[in-house]
């Protein structure tokens, strides 16, 4: 179960309903998809303070390389090389 | 693309003399989105001033979220004593949705975490931050923006800048954002306000003492946090002989600050160097911030 959650002010909400709808589907998605699991997410509305938290669930699991237990940051790290000159090659 | 940028940030922040720690899983640890780092983001954690470490419960917080909202809740923090700690390599869960009052070239987004690396810099906010993490924020800021932001320090905002929920961290008082515009100037000028980038890079001497000369750069800051830390001590402790303590610690960073000059240049340098640097820290503004004054 994935569980995400954001406080806005009255008048931004909407905008940070549609952002944790986007949030949630995108983590369970290996392409990032924002849209995927949309319409499965639940979302509920606390009044805390002045404004509203918003709090969505979705009952998926996180997919992302990086996460599994045999993910290599050397290998990543391989098939990801800086675009920019390390410090190490100035030295 | 983010281990390999990540290591490059580590490393030239500890090049530029801070000390990394590096929190248990750092190089696998992400929200499951996947990086697409363009700029950063400085946050204040409103929390006390701390060191957030492994073992910790601010550190804890951070890597592992709360209930509601799962971490890691940053890519990198900024301790109260100048140090940094790595918590994560993969996108973090602290940018929200952009699209706030002042984007400069980062992109209006409802998945803006995957973006932007995020620094939460440990202190309350509501007053602020010390001298060595403005500093050290500074640093962070230039070396992003020189690992994966184009050099371009626009690319680094106050989470207050890129927020569309109200937000207005990093503050230094209650509901206020430090100036962005000032900060960002800062960290673009930096090399020339740096003392080790007054050095001539092309001196043999400065070739082959390259790492003990980060040190003394390290050694700088250090000597002005504990003339701060003196200097709130003497203000608190109306029983305290101040004259006299003032004039021992004085000696001591003097002898010590001596002793670090003396090993990293040669003796024809060291007395331009040393008369360089007591200056510079004789001009500092005592115990605040540039935005808290």
């Amino acid at each position: 179960m994935l569980t995400y959650s954001r406080w806005a002010p009255a008048d931004a909400v909407p905008d940070t309903i549609d952002h944790v709808r986007a949030h949630l589907s995108s983590v369970a998605t290996p392409d990032d998809n924002p849209d995927t699991y949309t319409a499965a997410v639940n979302v509920t509305l606390t009044q805390e303070g002045d404004g509203i938290l918003v709090t969505g669930t979705l009952d998926r699991e996180p997919v992302a390389d990086y996460l599994r237990s045999d993910f290599d940051p050397d290998r990543e790290a391989a098939a990801n090389p800086l675009t920019v000159p390390s410090i190490e090659d100035q030295s | 693309m983010s281990v390999a940028r990540c290591r490059e940030i580590n490393a030239r922040l500890r090049a530029a003399g801070f000390k990394v720690h590096e929190y248990p899983g750092c190089w696998s640890r992400g929200n499951g989105q996947s990086p697409a780092y363009e700029g950063g983001i400085v946050h204040h954690t409103a929390s006390a001033f701390g060191i957030a470490t492994s073992g910790t419960g601010i550190g804890k917080l951070l890597a592992d979220g709360r209930p509601d909202l799962s971490g890691p809740l940053c890519n990198w923090a900024g301790n109260v004593d100048g140090s940094f700690t790595f918590f994560a390599a993969f996108p973090a869960n602290h940018a929200g949705a952009s699209g706030g009052r002042s984007m400069g070239p980062l992109p209006v987004t409802r998945l803006f975490n995957p973006r932007v690396l995020g620094l939460e810099i440990v202190y309350p906010g509501t007053q602020p931050m010390r001298d060595a993490q403005y500093r050290s924020a500074l640093v962070w800021s230039k070396t992003v923006t020189d690992v994966c932001g184009y050099s371009n320090l626009e690319r680094v905002r106050a989470h207050a800048e890129t927020s569309i929920t109200g937000k207005w961290d990093p503050g230094y008082a209650p509901g206020r954002t430090i100036n962005m515009g000032t900060f960002r100037k800062a960290a673009t000028t930096l090399p020339e306000d740096d003392d080790m980038g007054n050095l001539d890079p092309n001196q043999t001497w400065w070739a082959s003492g390259y790492k003990k000369a980060g040190t003394l750069g390290a050694w700088t800051r250090e000597v002005r946090e504990s003339q701060i830390r003196t200097e709130a001590m003497l203000a608190a402790d109306k029983g305290v002989d101040t004259a006299a303590l003032a004039e021992a610690v004085v000696a001591r960073q003097r002898d010590l600050l001596t002793e670090v000059v003396r090993e990293a240049v040669p003796d024809e340098l060291a007395d331009d160097v040393l008369a360089r640097l007591g200056e510079k820290l004789t001009a500092l503004t005592p115990s605040t911030s540039p935005e808290g004054n």
